[in-house]
């Protein structure tokens, strides 16, 4: 399956260390040459363990155990190691996927242009060799795209496939939001442990070095978040590390900010690390008639609806998914759910909030027809049980997961017992009930088959016990914000803490944002109406500035998540002048708003006029602002990085701003970032940014060179180190001025040069030692500080004045 | 504010040094009592993040079993611990390097395998909480870590306490200690010195 291992000593090294991570944890790896081959004892579940190793150049190892010959990869998946048999069994045993059409999606990867099948698309990049680097297939949508259907999808029938000896491969489904900060060993350990296996994590890397188990990780995104010493990356990072560039990753991600953000990251520890990666992001499009159709059929059919009824349900879909509903049709979660609620409830009409409306509409239906006492009576009203929800939810943001294990939800529903005075033969709701409620679910398997904790369910027999989760995250988003829109409303002094437990998506941040500006919880009715200055020339209102300034503070912490908290504080204003805007095309405009200490990681500020604002220690880290303008602004301290920018409507009049902090600019419609100072500046000056026009370059290196250098920074965005023999970086390595770059870039340090098999043969694999903007920022003659090798690269194209 | 529990989990050996019994019930246990540590000395706690030190890199940066066993049981630990959320890790690095793996806080190529910089990250570790605003615990029955909570009082912003097995009293320095306002409990014992 992967490459075969070349060279007697790097084999047998291999094959040690490999025993070493399959077997005991302690077991004693012994190896002696016996005639052409290596006889290796090890021990393995307490037993002493004995087989033959031959290798053959260009054939690999094969391994005679017990007088019978297989592959090196049969013996590691083998029942007396791995036993990947019984891991498909348990993976099966524990599937349940609900009725579901696969979405649409479309690759990055130029020999897939096509818009096809998700569920296709990732088979073909999982079957196509990954070449000398890891593979990491990444999946992008908003929440309740389908992602987490569509991975569920591929591990089943990974499975299945396995079962009947189809594929020498599986895939692992493995959670990242069950652990705190995505802990990605912690939740390998726990994926292991649900599926009742007796395989060791420790195993894990060996297995997906050899491509035998893809691990697929939904929440990729919240390994990505800056949490300084518990930082969830780390621990993916070392895991790169150990698959020595081979394999494949699966993940899942709310945003493509998060490839974006992945490179950026990796690229800060690839000159400490030895990991080889290459980026495959694969986007779901929405659900389009034909899937919608699709799945009416399945539904319809699953359910035994007929003829007249399903009639009658899809009426109400139209209704529901009309006007300015009408793009949420595309949302699987939406369509689904309401489909649902139709089934049993008609007359249900989306109101003004989709989300809102379902949620009140599915809460009335549980307090009124199912928690009820042996009298029929309900035992909660729908705020109590709303209450719960909340307090559950929060809980888990405060655990820093999306899964709380039995003790703590027992805690917390005896806690909104207590708050809420109900008396005692009425609470608490067994724990053992918890996850029958609506909206939430077992992290194990339950006699519903529903056995999914967003995305994954496991069998029983865990030690982890009974967990409780959210049926899916936009729900859990729905409550949580219920909740942190409570405690900013109370001056909640541990603000800063709330903001500091992980990277805020996008969809909880909008939440938070709506409840905000509405003076209420979301899906109440606006109390006070937003005084954020919405007329042309109105100052900002003081509940945006009271915000604004309660965000900074909680960004003062010393301590030491302070940037995620100012990260999450960013997230959070850009998610309330998001609401601002509204959906309209229309401009609207913040006035004399005074921003300080936060961070806006990603996004777009469509439709937004900053005007008269001030900016202080703000950074804005591949902000869109294609469709955004800065009006007579102030700024100290204000840090653009990869902002994208449109100069025919971009406007960054802001008074302060300093080329030195900002590193490279993209230009709507091009082929990314640039980075080079000149261009950087000559681009900003276009949208109206008061920054000093450049001298002219004294001795100018050659545009060409400069363009080049360019494309190259740009291609590690989705790769490092590149290869050269890469076939979509054709254009770059097949330039006649190639060797002399090649030459000037390892001579002056800028790149250094690895080999490693790739497609059998050695390539040349180039690892950058410098980020882009401090490469770039060597093209001018003396314009800006750099570092001595960055310097003399430069130097050595520049032509005499 | 979370408190931080900083464990010298090689030198509290859960169980004791052979015990046959469950090492994920006994770290269980020692969870149990730090959060009980921290409540007495903080009443308002609702949250400890536990760090567990040990011998966790061999000399060539590799896991050390000792590590591969107590990271095999953190996800179990439990994370609401006496009504305080508790998250659980191993500290492989400190807390101001957290990406600087220490290669060889265990030796194993010595007779018998020794443990190197233990203290100093928990010490050093110790201050740097303190000095963030940080409650600090530091949970260990060596000494070596007395001058690591002398300095931590240095930092009036901060509030650090010792957790150990010892009683008060039986530490050659634990007068000089109180005198200086060190806070000294035992693990276990409801009494606050």
């Amino acid at each position: 399956m992967s490459e075969p291992l070349s060279g007697r000593d790097s084999w047998l090294s291999r094959v040690r260390r490999d025993l070493r991570s399959l077997g005991d944890p302690v077991a004693l790896v012994e190896m002696t040459e016996v005639e052409s081959a290596f006889r290796v004892k090890w021990t393995f579940a307490g037993e002493e363990r004995e087989a033959d190793f031959d290798y053959c150049p260009g054939r690999g190892v094969t391994v005679k155990q017990n007088g019978c010959v297989r592959s090196y990869d049969a013996f590691l998946a083998g029942e007396d190691l791995a036993d990947l048999r019984s891991v498909a069994r348990a993976i099966r045993r524990s599937s349940g996927l609900p009725v579901f059409a696969d979405p649409r999606a479309e690759s990055g990867d130029s020999r897939f242009p096509e818009t096809r099948s998700a569920v296709g698309l990732v088979t073909d990049l999982l079957e196509n060799p990954p070449g000398a680097a890891t593979r990491l297939i990444l999946l992008t949508g908003d929440s309740g795209s389908g992602k987490t259907s569509v991975l569920r999808s591929l591990v089943e029938r990974y499975a299945e496939r396995y079962l009947r000896g189809e594929t020498e491969r599986l895939l692992l489904p493995v959670n990242a939001r069950g652990r705190s900060h995505g802990r990605l060993r912690e939740s390998f350990i726990v994926a292991l442990d649900d599926l009742g296996v007796s395989l060791s994590y420790h195993s894990l890397a060996v297995l997906a070095r050899r491509g035998l188990l893809v691990p697929v990780i939904t929440g990729f995104d919240e390994l990505l978040g800056r949490n300084g010493y518990d930082d969830g990356f780390t621990s993916l990072a070392d895991f790169l590390d150990q698959l020595d560039g081979r394999g494949f990753f699966l993940g899942s991600a709310r945003t493509t900010f998060a490839e974006a953000e992945f490179a950026a990251r990796a690229e800060e520890l690839s000159q400490r690390q030895t990991a080889r990666w290459t980026l495959a992001p694969v986007r779901i499009r929405e659900w389009s008639d034909a899937e919608r159709s699709r799945f009416l059929d399945r539904w319809s059919e699953s359910r035994a609806l007929s003829p007249g009824r399903r009639e009658v349900v899809e009426e109400g879909l139209s209704q529901v998914f009309s006007g300015r509903r009408a793009a949420l049709a595309g949302k699987p979660l939406f369509f689904t759910r309401i489909a649902d609620l139709l089934r049993e409830r008609s007359g249900f009409d989306g109101g003004e909030d989709l989300l809102d409306s379902l949620v009140n509409a599915v809460l009335e239906r549980e307090a009124e027809e199912k928690l009820l006492d042996r009298q029929g009576c309900p035992i909660l009203r729908k705020e109590q049980l709303g209450s719960l929800l909340q307090a559950l939810a929060q809980e888990m943001w405060n655990q820093e997961t999306r899964e709380l294990g039995a003790r703590s939800a027992r805690e917390v529903a005896a806690e909104v017992a207590e708050a809420l005075d109900l008396p005692e033969e009425f609470l608490p709701i067994p724990v053992e009930r918890l996850p029958s409620l609506a909206f939430l679910t077992a992290g194990k398997g339950n006699a519903n088959g529903n056995s999914y904790a967003n995305g994954f369910g496991s069998v029983s027999g865990n030690r982890n016990g009974q967990r409780l989760a959210f049926e899916h995250e936009l729900f859990f988003f729905h409550f949580l914000a219920e909740s942190i829109v409570g405690r900013f409303r109370s001056a909640d002094p541990e603000l800063g803490v709330i903001l500091s437990r992980s990277a805020m998506p996008r969809e909880l941040a909008g939440r938070i944002a709506r409840g905000l500006l509405r003076g209420t919880v979301p899906g109440g009715a606006p109390e006070v109406a937003p005084r954020v200055g919405e007329e042309v020339g109105e100052e900002v209102g003081e509940d945006l500035q009271t915000i604004l300034d309660r965000l900074y503070r909680a960004g003062r912490l010393h301590w030491r998540r302070t940037h995620q908290v100012r990260e999450n504080a960013g997230a959070l204003a850009a998610a309330l002048f998001r609401q601002i805007a509204g959906a309209d095309s229309g401009e609207r405009r913040i006035s004399r708003a005074r921003m300080r200490g936060l961070v806006f990681p990603g996004g777009e500020l469509d439709g937004l006029v900053f005007d008269r604002c001030r900016f202080e220690e703000v950074t804005l880290r591949r902000t869109d602002l294609t469709k955004t303008r800065f009006l007579r602004c102030v700024a100290t301290d204000l840090a653009l990085e990869e902002p994208s920018v449109d100069p025919g409507f971009t406007r960054l009049e802001i008074a302060g701003l300093e080329l030195r902090r900002i590193s490279g600019v993209s230009v709507a419609g091009s082929a990314g970032p640039t980075w080079d100072p000149v261009a950087v500046a000559g681009t900003l000056q276009r949208c109206g940014a008061p920054i000093p026009v450049l001298p002219p370059r004294q001795s100018p290196v050659d545009p060409e060179v400069v363009e080049w250098m360019e494309a190259l920074l740009r291609a590690y965005r989705r790769a490092n180190p590149v290869c050269v023999r890469d076939e979509t970086l054709r254009d770059l390595f097949g330039h006649p001025r190639w060797k002399e770059l090649r030459a000037k870039l390892l001579f002056h340090g800028i790149l250094s040069s690895e080999s490693h098999p790739a497609g059998g043969e050695p390539a040349e694999f180039l690892r950058r030692r410098f980020p882009p903007d401090r490469v770039m920022a060597g093209v001018g003659d003396g314009m800006v500080e750099v570092e001595p090798p960055v310097r003399a690269f430069w130097d050595s194209f520049r032509k005499p004045a | 504010m979370p408190g931080l529990a900083l464990v010298d989990y090689d030198n509290l050996r859960p169980g004791g040094t052979r015990s046959a019994g469950d090492p994920l019930a006994d770290t269980a246990l020692l969870v149990e009592s730090v959060v009980s540590g921290f409540q007495a000395v903080f009443a308002e706690v609702r949250e400890v993040e536990v760090r567990f030190y040990g011998g966790w890199t061999d000399e060539e940066g590799e896991e050390s079993p000792a590590a591969k066993n107590l990271v095999a049981i953190l996800p179990f630990l439990g994370d609401r611990v006496r009504g305080v959320t508790v998250r659980a890790a191993l500290a492989p690095a400190m807390l101001t390097f957290p990406d600087l793996v220490l290669r060889g806080t265990v030796r194993l190529r010595t007779r018998p395998p020794r443990q190197k910089m233990v203290d100093g990250m928990i010490g050093c570790d110790a201050l740097a909480a303190v000095r963030s605003t940080r409650r600090v615990g530091v949970i260990s029955d060596d000494d070596d870590l007395v001058p690591a909570l002398l300095a931590a009082r240095a930092f009036p912003e901060g509030s650090a306490f010792w957790l150990r097995t010892r009683d008060f009293g039986a530490g050659l320095n634990d007068a000089s200690l109180c005198e200086r306002a060190v806070r000294i409990r035992t693990l276990g014992k409801p009494s606050d010195v």
